[in-house]
C-alpha cells in the first residue's frame, strides 16, 4: 500500500472542509477524485501532497507518517516523492523549458546531468524536444502542459498528483494529456491521483471516488 | 541538506530589466546614504587628526611652563626631566610683539629657540636660522615676503627708562616655515634664543615655555600625569593638543550627534530597500510558492532571502567606500572647497575614517536590512503554502 489516510479532518475557521476521510491507494494505482467546486477535493490533494497539514487523522505514504515531519523534511519529501501537475502550467517565465523541467533536480540537489538525460527522453516521448530551449511564452498551452508533466515526473516520483490538469484544455487536448499522464505514470511506476470535475476524465480511470461536503460519498 | 540553488533563484528574482534597474537604484541610494554618513564622520575625524598632527608638529608631545612664569634651562631642569621616557626637550623664550610690514603692524608671537633642540623635539626644521628670523607661511603670503626680505619687529622694553616705548629691530628673513595651522602660520616668528635674550637683556637660559618629545610607543597621558605629580611645585605640563582641547571635544560631541541624526538618511535609503522587497515579493510570490511546492524548504528560502539582502548590503558598502574615496580625492580638493583660513584653524580638510567608523555605519545599516528582511520573511512564513498557492494561482 503506497498511501493510506485514516480519519483525516481539516477545517478553515469554522468551516469543516474534510470530515473523517479515510482512503487507501495501492502502488501504481490510478485514481480520480471528483466532486463539485468547494467539496474539498483539492484540499485532500494538497494534504496528500504534503502541502497542507491536517487537524486530525493520520497520513502514511510508503509507511512514512507525514505529521511527524518538519518543514525541511516535508520539502525534501515533496521533492523526491511527489510530482505536481496543476491546471495552470506554472512554468517560470525567466527560465527555458529545459531549466523549468530541471528545477526540482536543482532544488533537491540531485545530479542534474543524470536528470537531464531523463528529461530529454521524456521530452522525446511527449514530442516537445523542440520546446526545451524555448521560454514558456514561446510555446503553446498544450506544449506548456507537457513540459509541466515532464517537470512533475523528472525525479521519477512515487506519487503524481494532478489538480484539474485538463481544466484549461479543449476536449482533444484533454484526451491527449490524460493518456500521456497515464502512460508516464505507468512508465515510471508511479501512483496517479487526479482531481477533476470532468466526468469523462474521471470515467477513464479504473477507480474513482466522489467527495461531497468534505466526505467520500462513493 | 542539499545545496541551495542560488544561481537559479537569482535568475528567478532578477528576471527582466525592471528588477535589475530597481536593484541597482536601491544599491546606489543605500550606498550614497552610507557614504554621506561616512564622509561626515570622516570629515570630523579628519579635522581632529589634521589638527592634532599639526599641533604635534609644532608642539612636540608635551608642553610645559613654569609656575612662576620663567625658568632656567640648566642641569637642574635636565635632572628633573630625567627618567620620564623623554627623547628630547627644548626651552623657548617667547614674547608677544608686533611685526611691521607694508606700513601695517601685526600682533605676533616671537619665539626664541635653540634650533637643534627645537628640530629634535618638534620636527620643524629651522636650520637656516642665523641672525634673522623665520616667519610663518601665511604671514609671508599676506605681506608678499620671501627669504632675504626684511621685517621689523617691535618688542616691549622691560627697562624702566624705556617705559611706554618699544624696542624696534629689523631682521632679515632667513626662512619661511609651515606649521599646517593657519593661526600659527600667521602669527609665529622664530629667532635665535640668544638674540632674543640679548634684546631683552635676559641672562642666558631664561625661558618661559618648554616642549618635550617622548620616546616612541610611550603613553603620553600617563607621563604627563607623572610629570605633573612629581614636578607640580615648579612646572605645569599639558598635552600637545591641549590648546585646542575645547575645539576637539566639541568636534567629538558634534560627531556623535550628527551620526545619530544622519541615521535618518539611512532610514530613507532603507525605505528604498523596503520598496524593493515589496516589489520582489509582489512580483515573485507565485514563483516562491511554486518553488516551495517543488521542494524548496522555507529554511532554504530564508537562507536565500537573507543571502540576497546581505549581498545588497555588501555591494552597497563597497559602493559607499568608493563614493567616500571619490569625495575625498576629487571633490574635497576642488579649489572652491578650500576653507577660508581666517575662519577655521585648518585651511583644508580631508576625510579620515577609522575601522570603527566603518564598523559603526556598516553595522547599523546591516541591522536595519536584517530587521526589514526578518519582517518580510515572517509575513511569508505565516502564510500556509496551500493558501499562498491558491491566492497566487487563483
Amino acid at each position: 500500500m503506497l498511501l493510506k489516510i485514516e480519519n483525516i479532518k481539516k477545517s478553515y475557521g469554522k468551516t469543516d472542509v474534510l470530515k473523517n476521510i479515510s482512503l487507501s491507494v495501492a502502488e501504481n494505482e490510478s485514481l480520480a477524485i471528483v466532486g463539485s467546486s468547494g467539496s474539498g477535493k483539492s484540499t485532500l490533494l494538497y494534504i496528500l501532497g504534503a502541502l497542507e497539514k491536517v487537524d486530525a487523522g493520520q497520513i502514511l505514504i510508503n509507511g512514512i507518517e507525514l505529521a511527524k515531519m518538519n518543514d525541511e523534511e516535508l520539502a525534501n519529501f515533496r521533492n523526491i516523492n511527489i510530482g505536481f501537475v496543476f491546471q495552470f502550467h506554472f512554468l517560470l517565465p525567466s527560465m527555458t523549458c529545459l531549466d523549468n523541467a530541471l528545477l526540482p533536480a536543482k532544488i533537491g540537489g540531485h545530479k542534474v546531468k543524470e536528470i537531464k538525460k531523463r528529461v530529454l527522453e521524456f521530452a522525446e516521448t511527449l514530442g516537445v524536444t523542440h520546446c526545451l530551449k524555448k521560454f514558456p511564452y514561446e510555446i503553446s498551452g498544450g506544449e506548456q502542459q507537457r513540459i509541466n508533466i515532464i517537470r512533475a515526473i523528472s525525479l521519477s516520483p512515487k506519487l503524481i498528483l494532478c489538480d484539474e490538469p485538463t481544466g484549461n484544455l479543449d476536449s482533444k487536448n484533454t484526451v491527449v494529456v490524460m493518456n500521456l499522464l497515464k502512460d508516464v505514470a505507468n512508465k515510471v511506476g508511479a501512483t496517479l491521483i487526479v482531481v477533476t470535475h470532468d466526468v469523462s476524465v474521471a470515467d477513464s480511470f479504473n477507480r474513482k471516488i466522489t467527495i461531497e461536503d468534505g466526505q467520500i460519498i462513493s | 541538506m542539499s545545496k541551495l540553488p542560488i544561481y537559479s533563484l537569482f535568475r528567478i528574482i532578477f528576471e527582466g530589466n525592471i528588477s535589475l534597474k530597481f536593484l541597482l537604484a536601491t544599491i546606489l541610494s543605500f550606498a550614497f546614504a552610507m557614504s554621506v554618513i561616512l564622509s561626515t564622520l570622516g570629515l570630523m575625524d579628519g579635522f581632529e587628526n589634521s589638527l592634532k598632527s599639526a599641533l604635534a608638529k609644532s608642539n612636540g608631545d608635551l608642553k610645559f611652563s613654569a609656575i612662576s612664569g620663567f625658568f632656567i634651562d640648566d642641569d637642574k631642569l635636565k635632572d628633573q626631566l630625567e627618567n620620564h621616557s623623554i627623547k628630547s626637550y627644548t626651552s623657548i623664550l617667547q614674547i608677544e610683539a608686533f611685526a611691521l610690514s607694508e606700513n601695517e603692524s601685526k600682533g605676533v608671537l616671537l619665539k626664541g629657540i635653540e634650533k637643534k633642540d627645537f628640530l629634535k623635539t618638534t620636527n620643524l626644521d629651522l636650520s637656516n636660522l642665523d641672525l634673522g628670523v623665520y616667519i610663518g607661511s601665511e604671514y609671508a603670503k599676506k605681506y608678499d615676503l620671501s627669504i632675504g626680505d626684511k621685517v621689523s619687529i617691535a618688542i616691549a622694553s622691560n627697562k624702566a627708562k624705556d617705559t611706554g616705548s618699544a624696542i624696534l629691530r629689523q631682521f632679515a628673513i632667513d626662512g619661511i616655515i609651515n606649521h599646517g595651522i593657519y593661526e600659527k602660520d600667521l602669527r609665529f616668528i622664530y629667532v635665535k634664543k640668544n638674540i632674543l635674550e640679548e634684546i631683552l637683556s635676559y641672562k642666558s637660559g631664561v625661558s618661559n615655555l618648554g616642549l618635550i618629545k617622548l620616546l616612541e610607543n610611550t603613553d603620553l597621558e600617563k607621563i604627563r600625569k607623572n610629570l605633573n605629580r612629581e614636578l607640580s611645585e615648579d612646572f605645569s605640563f599639558e598635552s600637545f593638543w591641549n590648546e585646542s582641547s575645547v575645539l576637539i571635544n566639541a568636534v567629538e560631541i558634534e560627531k556623535l550627534s550628527i551620526s545619530i541624526v544622519l541615521q535618518l538618511i539611512v532610514v530613507i535609503a532603507i525605505l528604498n530597500i523596503v520598496a524593493f522587497i515589496i516589489f520582489i515579493s509582489e512580483k515573485k510570490t507565485q514563483d516562491f510558492f511554486m518553488l516551495r511546492t517543488l521542494g524548496l524548504s522555507l529554511k532554504k528560502l530564508q537562507y536565500f532571502w537573507f543571502f540576497l539582502l546581505t549581498s545588497i548590503w555588501a555591494v552597497s558598502c563597497l559602493f559607499a567606500y568608493f563614493f567616500v574615496e571619490f569625495f575625498n580625492r576629487y571633490i574635497l580638493t576642488l579649489p572652491f572647497l578650500k576653507i577660508p583660513g581666517d575662519i577655521y584653524v585648518l585651511s583644508e580638510l580631508e576625510i579620515v575614517l577609522e575601522k570603527f567608523d566603518y564598523l559603526f555605519v556598516y553595522g547599523v545599516s546591516l541591522a536595519w536590512i536584517l530587521l526589514i528582511g526578518l519582517i518580510s520573511m515572517n509575513r511569508m512564513r505565516k502564510k500556509p503554502l496551500i493558501a499562498g498557492l491558491r491566492q497566487e494561482f487563483a
